[in-house]
């Protein structure tokens, strides 16, 4: 009973926490502007982030290690720096990205601009981090996610043409614009298999002190969390698909799309926009700020948990503070949270082959993982992903030049 | 032999690069095409959100949030036009007049807290479109 609840509860909070400012930009353009097509990319990212995250769960379970921290153990501090600066790099744009795309929200309900919500909004984010625990944070915000739903209904309520879908679940040569297609699948797979997932998901199994009977159910929490919460961000690309699309709108701006889910929702349509853009955001904010700490407490050896009292681990508390300051420079020098977001999925898959890469070897790593080492399947998932992440890394810059 | 090797190394990277740089050239009819389309794409949200504030689905504030942030990107785009060289002069003061043109009419709109006038949007909105379509086809010829 009680491992039901904790599967529940697991892919209840992944499906919540799967929207967040990235899937709902790139599957708004990808809608908007290719139909169904770009479906495939998102189905793939899904297969990648669960198979990443289910590992990472594994080697928190059987070694009570997070990733990061193991990484500094087998290989070293001077080498954990590289894949650290280049996370610190991507959860800090995203982090940027995130606490934009909370204040635009706000700015689209209000009419009161985003510069002036976005130091209060992050105020609110930090004050959340400074008194909350890391369930209270991890599973408020999941259960709130959960109007992220309204994408599914609204999908539904479309009827869309169920075949046309299935046919995007395939790659396919694009309709026009090569450029703008390849560019939308890498920004589809970055907002997908984001480091901060992973590094973020071994650290909060170590912080809910998982042990190796919780195998079975990180196992199911990883595929089905990661899958149900991936039809989620399906239905953000289909509700775009129909509604953006026949109308000849982009979606190059949160405004221009902003009213799409009021054709299937009616009045009520806006408003769930505005809530699902904030609550996506600020959990992803949430759970980026507590990344942050997580990663460079974990890599230097410095006490960690979002569990403990500020002033008991004040370089923990410290480090996302100041990551939640620098977070608002970019909206407050008036940069498009949308056009951040696309740049900061690129710089994702860039960094993406430093973070993912030193996996294949700890995951067969013996002293961690006792007899739970990756199987045939597992090593051929991971060298897949990370052949992935190489080549859209080498796409990453042509396609963001090209077809930005 | 570990100079030679070193050498074929840099050689490689080089050639790699170049390729790679060659790759990322832009094509300006592609380019040229991308800010017609997007004009032409503000255009049809603005008629979008007349659509919805019409049948009293959003607020009054999102009105005005679409219609002067739509102001601002037509400006962007005429300004855009305006400095691309390689766009003959007829054409660029055709598309840049087109997106003035939808710049004023949301922008009076905003001013008077009204609607934006829906077929004079349609109507820039096609040209522009129908100018993307012959950029993208090559039919317009603009210096490489």
């Amino acid at each position: 009973m009680k491992d039901l609840i904790k599967i529940a509860l697991g892919i209840v909070t992944s499906v919540g926490g799967f929207l967040e400012v990235g899937s709902i930009g790139t599957g708004l353009q990808a809608g908007a502007s290719f139909r169904y097509q770009l479906l495939w990319a998102l189905a793939l990212g899904a297969v990648c982030v669960a198979f990443l995250t289910e590992m990472t769960g594994r080697l928190a379970a059987v070694s009570q290690h997070t990733v990061v921290d193991a990484m500094r153990k087998r290989f070293g501090v001077p080498f954990q720096m590289w894949p650290l600066a280049a996370q610190i790099l991507v959860d800090l744009l995203v982090l940027a990205s995130e606490v934009g795309g909370a204040a635009l929200a706000l700015q689209l309900a209000t009419g009161v601009s985003i510069q002036v919500w976005i130091v209060p909004m992050t105020f609110g984010i930090w004050l959340l981090l400074w008194f909350g625990t890391f369930s209270s944070i991890e599973h408020g915000v999941a259960v709130a996610g959960l109007v992220t739903l309204c994408f599914v209904v609204a999908a539904v309520w479309m009827r869309p043409d169920w075949h046309d879908v299935a046919r995007g679940l395939v790659p396919h040569r694009p309709d026009s614009d090569p450029a703008h297609y390849a560019y939308l699948a890498v920004g589809i797979i970055g907002a997908s298999v984001s480091p901060y997932l992973i590094s973020f998901y071994s650290s909060g199994a170590v912080e809910e002190k998982w042990r190796p009977k919780d195998l079975m159910p990180n196992r199911i929490v990883a595929a089905f969390g990661m899958g149900f919460g991936s039809v989620v961000a399906m239905a953000v690309i289909l509700v775009a698909a129909l509604v953006l699309a026949p109308r000849g709108i982009d979606a190059e701006s949160y405004q221009e799309a902003a009213g799409l889910l009021s054709v299937p929702l009616g009045r009520w349509g806006f408003t769930l926009f505005c809530l699902s853009l904030a609550i996506g955001c600020v959990g992803a904010a949430l759970e980026l700020a507590l990344d942050l700490s997580y990663i460079v407490a974990q890599s230097f050896g410095w006490d960690w948990g979002e569990d403990k009292r500020p002033i008991e681990e004040a370089r923990f508390a410290l480090t996302y503070t100041v990551a939640l300051t620098l977070a608002t420079i970019p909206s407050l020098i008036g940069i498009d949270p949308l056009r951040l977001t696309m740049f900061s999925m690129a710089v994702t898959v860039l960094a993406l082959p430093i973070i993912v890469a030193p996996l294949v070897i700890l995951m067969n790593d013996a002293q961690y993982l006792k007899s739970h080492t990756n199987g045939v399947v597992s090593n051929t998932a991971v060298v897949l992903v990370i052949a992935i992440a190489f080549v859209i890394a080498i796409l990453a810059v042509p396609v963001q030049w090209l077809g930005a | 032999m570990k100079s030679t090797t070193g050498q074929r190394a840099h050689t490689l990277i080089a050639v790699a690069l170049t390729v790679w740089a060659v790759g990322c050239r832009r094509d300006p009819n592609t380019a040229y095409a991308r800010m017609l389309e997007h004009a032409a794409s503000w255009s049809a949200a603005v008629q979008f959100t007349n659509e919805l504030a019409r049948s009293g689905h959003v607020p009054r504030t999102y009105v005005h949030d679409v219609l002067s942030t739509a102001a601002e990107e037509f400006a962007a785009v005429r300004k855009q036009i305006l400095e691309a060289d390689e766009i003959p002069r007829a054409e660029r003061d055709d598309a840049a007049a087109a997106c003035e043109r939808l710049a004023s009419l949301v922008a009076d709109a905003d001013r008077a807290k009204t609607m934006a006038d829906d077929n004079a949007l349609r109507e820039v909105e096609m040209r522009l479109r129908e100018t993307a379509v012959r950029a993208r086809s090559g039919a317009v010829t603009l210096r490489q």
